[in-house]
């Protein structure tokens, strides 16, 4: 099963990364890049504890 | 006091007294120095120890403290760290064969920030080799044993980082976490563990895994240690170019008052219960108890498509390990404990259109589950065990076979997270038949000072604090 998701399921991973990719659909957008994850996890921070 | 009654303090217990100079730091390290001595045959958590250099530092930091006051809030407190953290002229083994020799040319930035912060440094802990595997069985240093039962694995990676403070022979210690390597050996042990969001913790002088998910952070025994550590090892490192330059935050200073107004979520279907025992799910429901006895109410959060998150998680992870490791697997393959050279070279298998397809939907994958969860609650409470500790022998691993059926399921709940980036506290509850039982609590990113406040709210109201293993 992919969802235990570790190296001697490579061939499972491997499949079901294809069907994620096809579920966003078939336009690639500019923000399909490594970095762009850096900068979402900026973007979506927690808001600072009010002290 | 007695040696065993200062070694029961917490890390913020005992700093304090050393900066009120009620113990002084030699007292203390040759009170670590003496219980490690004494249970080291049974623990194992030691890679190298150095007790001539311990007491020198804690002398020196002594005489500091007389002259001129504490250097900062872990003044004169003996740590130790997983053998991963690179110190300048003194060999880091990555718990491995092929580094058994290694000397670094350059110390770990968050080495060098704690020792800024005053602590002492007694040497480095036993890990996985590599720091890839879940359980804390080492092949070339010989496994760790849990302090609860020793016939019982610590988890993994930071094995040693979790018995060693467990047993009360260090204050805390760092660790790593790319699948779960902090998170597991904190629930197995007890302890408070937190995987820091993904770019908070400086990696410069860190062996690494797997490069766009490893996380450094630390293992306590109680969630204001973890926040002091914390406080004192995150923030921007013109080392490590991966490294928010978010302003620091006083963790510890956050800690108080009780953040109860926020909205807590609790995982209760998906696929993070498809492993867990029935013991172990009605263990997550006694686990719960203390968020009520606090007054806060929790809110079922249907679950995010772990299984989605976990398939891309691996692709990164294999693809980015057998990167790293290509050229010893080419060139010393036999000096590898079968379960590692097994995971690794699963790796080599990896197409690179897999890999950037993987890399390429994250930033969407974790748009999704913010949304998905953090609209509706600011902290999610999620499986981190699938069950207590298993023993050693129930987990020992030299098949692909063997893995998939013993030692797969037991990161199972921890490694979406890393591929997310999102921060993760692991905190203990209470005891199942003896051993440790735990859960997670996943925060938005940048989260850590809810995430604990919160667990140190959550600690208060389980009573957890006071519970000790017998053989510390």
């Amino acid at each position: 099963m992919a969802d235990d998701g570790d190296a001697v399921i490579a061939a499972e991973a491997l499949k079901r990364i294809g069907e994620i990719v096809r579920s966003f659909g078939t336009t690639r957008r500019l923000d399909d890049e490594p970095a762009h994850h850096a900068k979402m996890l900026d973007r979506l921070a927690e808001p600072e504890l009010e002290r | 006091m007695s040696a065993s009654e200062l070694l029961h303090l917490s890390l913020c217990e005992v700093a304090d007294r050393i900066a009120r100079r009620d113990v002084s730091s030699v007292e203390l390290t040759e009170a670590c120095l003496g219980r490690i001595e004494r249970l080291e045959p049974e623990l194992n958590a030691f890679i190298s120890l150095d007790p001539e250099g311990a007491l020198e530092q804690a002398r020196a930091a002594d005489r500091r403290l007389a002259a001129t006051g504490p250097a900062g809030r872990l003044h004169g407190v003996p740590l130790a760290h997983k053998d991963l953290f690179y110190r300048k002229g003194v060999v880091t083994t990555c718990g491995s064969r092929i580094r058994a020799d290694f000397v670094p040319e350059v110390t770990a930035t968050v080495l060098e920030r704690l020792q800024g912060a005053g602590a002492l440094h007694l040497g480095g802990l036993n890990m996985a080799e590599f720091a890839l595997g879940p359980t804390g069985h080492n092949e070339h240093f010989g496994d760790c044993h849990n302090p609860w039962d020793p016939t019982r694995i610590t988890g993994g990676s930071s094995s040693g980082s979790a018995a060693a403070t467990a047993a009360r022979t260090i204050f805390a210690a760092l660790g790593s976490d790319t699948g779960g390597s902090i998170r597991l050996p904190a629930a197995y042990c007890g302890l408070v563990g937190i995987k820091p969001t993904n770019g908070l913790v400086s990696r410069a002088g860190v062996m690494p895994l797997s490069q766009s998910l490893d996380c450094v952070g630390p293992l306590a025994r109680t969630a204001r240690d973890a926040a002091r550590l914390l406080t004192a090892i995150a923030g921007a490192d013109p080392e490590d170019p991966t490294c928010s330059t978010r302003p620091g935050v006083d963790y510890e200073a956050m800690l108080d008052p009780p953040a109860l107004d926020r909205r807590i979520g609790l995982l209760v279907d998906g696929p993070l219960f498809r492993h867990m025992t029935p013991a172990a799910r009605r263990a997550y429901e006694v686990a719960t108890q203390p968020w009520l006895d606090l007054g806060i109410e929790l809110i079922p959060i249907p679950s995010p498509d772990f299984a989605a998150i976990a398939a891309a998680a691996a692709v990164v992870m294999q693809a980015e390990t057998a990167a790293f490791h290509r050229p010893w697997l080419a060139e010393r393959p036999d000096d590898y404990a079968p379960q590692v050279r097994i995971r690794l070279e699963t790796g080599l298998d990896v197409p690179a259109v897999a890999y950037l397809e993987a890399m390429a939907v994250r930033g969407r994958m974790l748009d999704d589950f913010c949304r998905e969860v953090f609209e509706r609650c600011d902290a999610l409470v999620a499986p981190v065990m699938r069950s207590p500790a298993p023993t050693i022998e129930a987990t020992v691993a030299r098949t692909a076979d063997e893995l998939r059926e013993r030692v797969m399921p037991i990161s199972h709940c921890t490694r979406p997270i890393n591929y997310l980036g999102l921060p993760s506290l692991t905190l203990p509850s209470h005891l199942e038949d003896g051993l440790p039982f735990a859960f997670q609590l996943i925060g938005r990113p940048f989260g850590e000072a809810l995430l604990l406040n919160l667990g140190h709210a959550y600690e208060q109201a389980s009573g957890w604090r006071r519970i000790a293993p017998a053989l510390a």
